[in-house]
C-alpha cells in the first residue's frame, strides 16, 4: 500500500508524519486520504484540481511534471505532501547543488546549535534537513536537500538560507 | 588598498602607438571589482555613442580580483566593448591561463583605443606593454598565429589572436587563445581587426601570483569553496560529475528530450539522431583529452579528433553550444561535420553560435526561396555549410552578407522573421518554447540574445538553486534578475558559470573578503551584480536601446512548439516581461534615474 508523508502543517492536521493510503494513482491516494482527514480537503484541492501552491512528491519528482494527478503508483510508493513552502506554519524547499555538510557549515557561522542529525537550533527558529534523491537527467545527478524552517523568526532565517543555497550555473 | 589587484591598467593608443599606465580608482574597484563590471565602467565613460569599429571604440581586455590566484575556477578573461553586432555594451570570457598570466605581466587589465594604421600585436610583460609589427601575421589563422607568436616568445607566453574573420570585419568575430578557449560572442574580435590588432601576447611567472590580505580566511575561503566544487555528488565533482565527464554537451540528449531543442532554424525544437553529438557519445568515439583551466579541477574541456574527406583533425572543443549550432540548428546530426564546422570557425576567429545561426538562416532562405543565389544551402548540406563558412571569414559571396550577422542579412532579403536573434544577436541552444525562461532571460539580456546572462535552465532542468517547472512562465522574471546578478558579480571577479553549481555568495563572499582584506557579504555580492547589469542596461538605453528592446523573435511568440515534451508550447513573453520589470523597478526596459541614484551609478539629487 503507497505511504504518504506529511510535512509541517499538514502533519499536524493529520497528527502523524506518515500514513499509508490505498490507491492505482496520486489522485486516488489523495482523495483517499481526505476521506480519512477531512480538514486536509480544502488544504489540498480547489474542486478537482490539486492547488497549486500545494507540492506533492513522488520518489523526489514533482508530480506536475510526471502526470499529475493520474501518475499511476505501485504498492511501495512513497508519496511526500508539503504545504505552500511560504506563509502558514512552516518553510520548505528541496535545494538543488546543496550539500547537508556545506549547511551545516553555513548554521553554525550563524551560531545555529546542532540538536540532532538534521537539526538546527538557530535564535527563534529551528531547521530540519535531509537529503532527498537526487535529480535525475540524462547523465546528470544532481543532489538535493530538503531543508525545513519553523518558529517565529522562521521567515528571517529562510530568506538568509535561500541567498546562501542562490546557484546559477551556465 | 584592496588586495588581488595588481593596481596597474594600461591605456593604449594604437593610432599614435603611446602607452600609458595608472592604478584603478579604489572606489571603482569596490563598486565594480573587476572583469566584466570594471570594464563596463570604463565603456560607460568612453561615451554610448561610439562607432563600434571606430578607433573611438574601447576595447578592454580584463582580469579580476581572483585571476592569477589559486581560487578555484579563476581563469576567466573578460573582453568588454561596444558590440558590431548589437550596438550595445557587450563582454565575451575566454577560459585558459591568459587572465592569470596577464596578472602575473602585471595588470588588471588592458584598455586598447585608436586604430593602428599597419597590423600590430602587443606584447604584455614584466610590468610593460609594448607594441609590435604583425605584418606577417596578418591573414594566418588563429592556429598559425598562436604557433608562431609562441615560438617567438617562448612556450611559457600566452597567445590570444583573432583570425582572418576579425581582420574582414566580420561582426561576429572573436578571439581564440592558444588553449583554442574563445572569448566568443558579441564580435569583440572585429573591434580588434577594425584596430589592425592581431594578437596579444602575455608573458608572466606565477611566482607574480597575488597574495590573500587576510591568509587565515582565505585558508577558510578556499577550504569550503574546493570541497564544496569537489564534493562527489556535485555535478563539478573531477572525473564523477556529469559536467566533468561530459562537459557543457551533456545537456544535448535532455534539452531534445524536452523539446527545447531549436532545429532547422527553430521550425522544430528536436531532431533525429541527435545522440551522434551529443556528450556522451564524443566521450565514448571522439575523445582524446579532458582538458582543463587555470586553477580548475573540473576539466570539462573536450579535446577531440575528427575525421572529414581522409584527413583527422584534432580540436577543442566540443561543446554544447557549438555542436547545436553546427549541427542540429543546421538540420543535421553528423558527428564528424560538425567537429570539422567547429574547427573551422576556430580557425577563421568566428563565434560557432552566430556562424550556426548564419547557416541556419540561409538554409531556410534557400528552402523557401527567400535567397535564391547560386551559393544557397539546404538544412543537411554540410559540405555547403563548410563552404559557407569559409565565404563569412573572407567575405566572398553570400559571405559577404552573412558576415554581417543574420539578422542584417535576414533582413536584407526582405525577411526580418527568419533571424532568431534579440538586439542583433543569435539565440543559443535552448529553445523558449521549451525553456520559458530562457524567453525572459533572451529577451532581457543586455547583450542581446545569450544563455548565460542568466541561466534558467539550472533551475528548470537541474533544479538549482530550485526545481520550476520549464513550461510555467510565473516566476521566471524574477528568477531571472537573480540569476542575472549573480551572473554579473561572477563575471567580474571573473569565476568560471560552472562555479554557481557547486558554491554561491556565502562561497564568493569569503574568497573575496580574503583577498580584498575587509568583510564581504552575501547581500553586497548581490548587489554588485546589480550595479553591473544596470549599468548595462543604462549604457543601452543611452546608445538607442530603449523602450520596446526587449523583445523574442515572432517565431516563438507565433509558432507552436512541435516536439514532444513541449508540444502546442508558445513564450508568454509580455507576462514574464511585466513581472520581471517590476522585479527590476525598471520602466519597460529603461533603468530610471532614481534606481541608477540607489544603486550609486549616478550621484544622489541634490535635497
Amino acid at each position: 500500500m503507497p505511504k504518504v508523508n506529511l510535512y509541517a502543517t499538514f502533519r499536524d492536521l493529520v497528527g502523524a508524519s506518515q500514513v499509508q493510503v490505498e490507491g492505482p494513482t496520486v489522485g486516488e491516494v489523495l482523495r483517499n486520504l481526505v476521506a480519512r482527514y477531512p480538514t486536509l480537503g480544502a488544504e489540498l484541492f480547489e474542486g478537482e484540481e490539486l492547488l497549486e501552491r500545494v507540492s506533492v512528491f513522488l520518489e523526489g519528482r514533482d508530480v506536475r511534471y510526471l502526470e499529475g494527478l493520474s501518475t499511476p503508483l505501485g504498492e511501495e510508493a512513497t508519496l511526500d505532501l508539503f504545504p505552500p513552502v511560504a506563509g502558514g506554519g512552516g518553510l520548505i524547499r528541496d535545494f538543488g547543488a546543496m550539500s547537508p555538510w556545506l549547511l551545516e557549515e553555513y548554521l553554525r557561522s550563524w551560531g545555529g546549535k546542532k540538536e540532532a542529525e538534521g537539526v538546527f537550533r538557530l535564535p527563534g527558529a529551528r531547521v530540519r534537513f535531509c537529503e532527498v534523491p537526487p535529480l535525475r537527467v540524462g547523465s546528470l545527478r544532481i543532489p538535493r536537500l530538503r531543508v525545513e524552517v519553523e518558529g517565529e523568526a522562521a521567515e528571517a532565517w529562510w530568506g538568509r538560507i535561500a541567498l546562501a543555497a542562490s546557484r546559477g550555473g551556465g | 588598498m584592496l588586495g588581488g589587484y595588481a593596481h596597474k591598467l594600461a591605456r593604449i593608443d594604437l593610432s599614435s602607438g603611446q602607452v600609458e599606465y595608472f592604478a584603478p580608482d579604489p572606489k571603482d574597484l569596490e563598486m565594480y571589482v573587476g572583469g566584466r563590471g570594471l570594464g563596463v565602467k570604463y565603456v560607460y565613460e568612453n561615451g554610448p555613442k561610439v562607432d563600434p569599429l571606430g578607433p573611438e571604440n574601447l576595447l578592454c581586455i580584463m582580469n579580476g580580483p581572483l585571476s592569477g590566484t589559486r581560487a578555484k575556477m579563476s581563469g576567466r578573461l573578460a573582453v568588454v566593448t561596444k558590440s558590431p553586432l548589437t550596438g550595445t555594451v557587450t563582454d565575451s570570457h575566454m577560459g585558459g591561463w591568459t587572465a592569470a598570466k596577464l596578472k602575473w605581466a602585471g595588470f588588471d587589465g588592458l584598455l586598447i583605443k585608436g586604430a593602428s594604421e599597419k597590423p600590430v600585436y602587443l606584447l604584455v610583460k614584466d610590468g610593460e606593454v609594448s607594441i609590435h609589427d604583425a605584418s606577417d601575421l596578418w591573414g594566418k589563422t588563429t592556429h598559425e598565429v598562436h604557433r608562431i607568436l609562441r615560438e617567438r616568445h617562448g612556450e611559457e607566453a600566452d597567445v590570444m589572436a583573432i583570425g582572418p574573420a576579425g581582420e574582414n570585419l566580420v561582426r561576429f568575430a572573436n578571439w581564440i587563445n592558444n588553449d583554442e578557449r574563445a572569448a566568443g560572442r558579441g564580435g569583440t574580435g572585429a573591434v580588434a581587426g577594425s584596430k589592425r590588432l592581431k594578437a596579444i601576447v602575455m608573458v608572466g611567472k606565477q611566482g607574480s601570483m597575488p597574495q590573500p590580505k587576510d591568509p587565515e580566511l582565505w585558508r577558510e575561503a578556499d577550504r569550503l569553496a574546493s570541497a564544496a566544487i569537489n564534493d562527489p555528488k556535485n555535478v563539478t565533482a573531477p572525473k564523477k560529475g556529469g559536467l566533468s565527464l561530459y562537459g557543457t554537451n551533456v545537456l544535448m540528449n535532455i534539452t531534445n528530450v524536452m523539446g527545447a531543442l531549436p532545429t532547422y532554424n527553430a521550425q522544430h525544437t528536436c531532431i533525429e539522431g541527435v545522440e551522434k553529438i551529443s556528450g556522451e557519445y564524443i566521450r565514448e568515439h571522439r575523445l582524446i583529452q579532458d582538458n582543463t583551466c587555470h586553477a580548475c579541477p573540473v576539466a570539462c574541456k573536450k579535446m577531440v579528433e575528427v575525421h572529414v574527406n581522409g584527413k583527422t583533425i584534432r580540436f577543442e572543443s566540443y561543446e554544447y553550444e557549438s555542436a547545436w549550432a553546427l549541427g542540429a540548428h543546421a538540420g543535421h546530426t553528423d558527428t564528424d561535420w560538425t567537429g570539422y564546422a567547429i574547427y573551422l570557425c576556430n580557425a577563421y576567429g568566428m563565434d560557432t553560435i552566430e556562424a550556426g545561426n548564419a547557416i541556419a538562416v540561409l538554409m531556410e532562405a534557400t528552402e523557401k526561396g527567400y535567397y535564391q543565389g547560386e551559393d544557397g544551402i539546404r538544412f543537411g548540406d554540410k559540405e555547403g555549410e563548410a563552404r559557407v563558412l569559409e565565404a563569412i571569414a573572407f567575405r566572398r559571396g553570400v559571405g559577404e552578407m552573412l558576415a554581417e550577422g543574420p539578422a542584417r542579412f535576414a533582413k536584407a532579403i526582405g525577411h526580418p522573421e527568419i533571424a532568431l536573434e534579440v538586439k542583433g544577436q543569435s539565440i543559443p541552444a535552448y529553445d523558449p518554447r521549451g525553456l520559458k525562461g530562457m524567453g525572459i532571460a533572451y529577451a532581457t539580456s543586455n547583450r542581446g540574445a545569450c544563455h548565460l546572462r542568466a541561466y534558467t535552465p539550472a533551475s528548470e532542468i537541474l533544479g538549482v538553486p530550485y526545481k520550476t517547472d520549464p513550461l510555467a512562465w510565473q516566476g521566471k522574471g524574477e528568477l531571472t534578475k537573480l540569476f542575472q546578478d549573480l551572473s554579473a558579480f561572477t563575471d567580474s571577479l571573473d569565476l568560471c558559470k560552472f562555479s554557481q553549481f557547486a558554491e554561491g555568495p556565502e562561497e564568493y563572499a569569503k574568497q573575496l573578503a580574503a583577498y580584498w582584506g575587509r568583510p564581504v557579504t552575501p547581500e553586497e555580492i548581490l548587489r554588485i551584480g546589480e550595479r553591473v547589469y544596470n549599468l548595462e542596461r543604462h549604457y543601452n538605453n543611452l546608445a538607442g536601446w530603449a523602450e520596446g528592446s526587449d523583445y523574442l523573435p515572432q517565431r516563438f511568440l507565433q509558432e507552436p512548439s512541435d516536439c514532444a515534451g513541449s508540444k502546442g508550447q508558445l513564450t508568454e513573453l509580455d507576462l514574464m516581461l511585466e513581472e520581471y520589470y517590476r522585479a527590476r523597478g525598471w520602466e519597460r526596459g529603461v533603468v530610471p534615474p532614481a534606481k541608477l541614484q540607489e544603486l550609486g551609478i549616478l550621484p544622489q539629487a541634490a535635497d
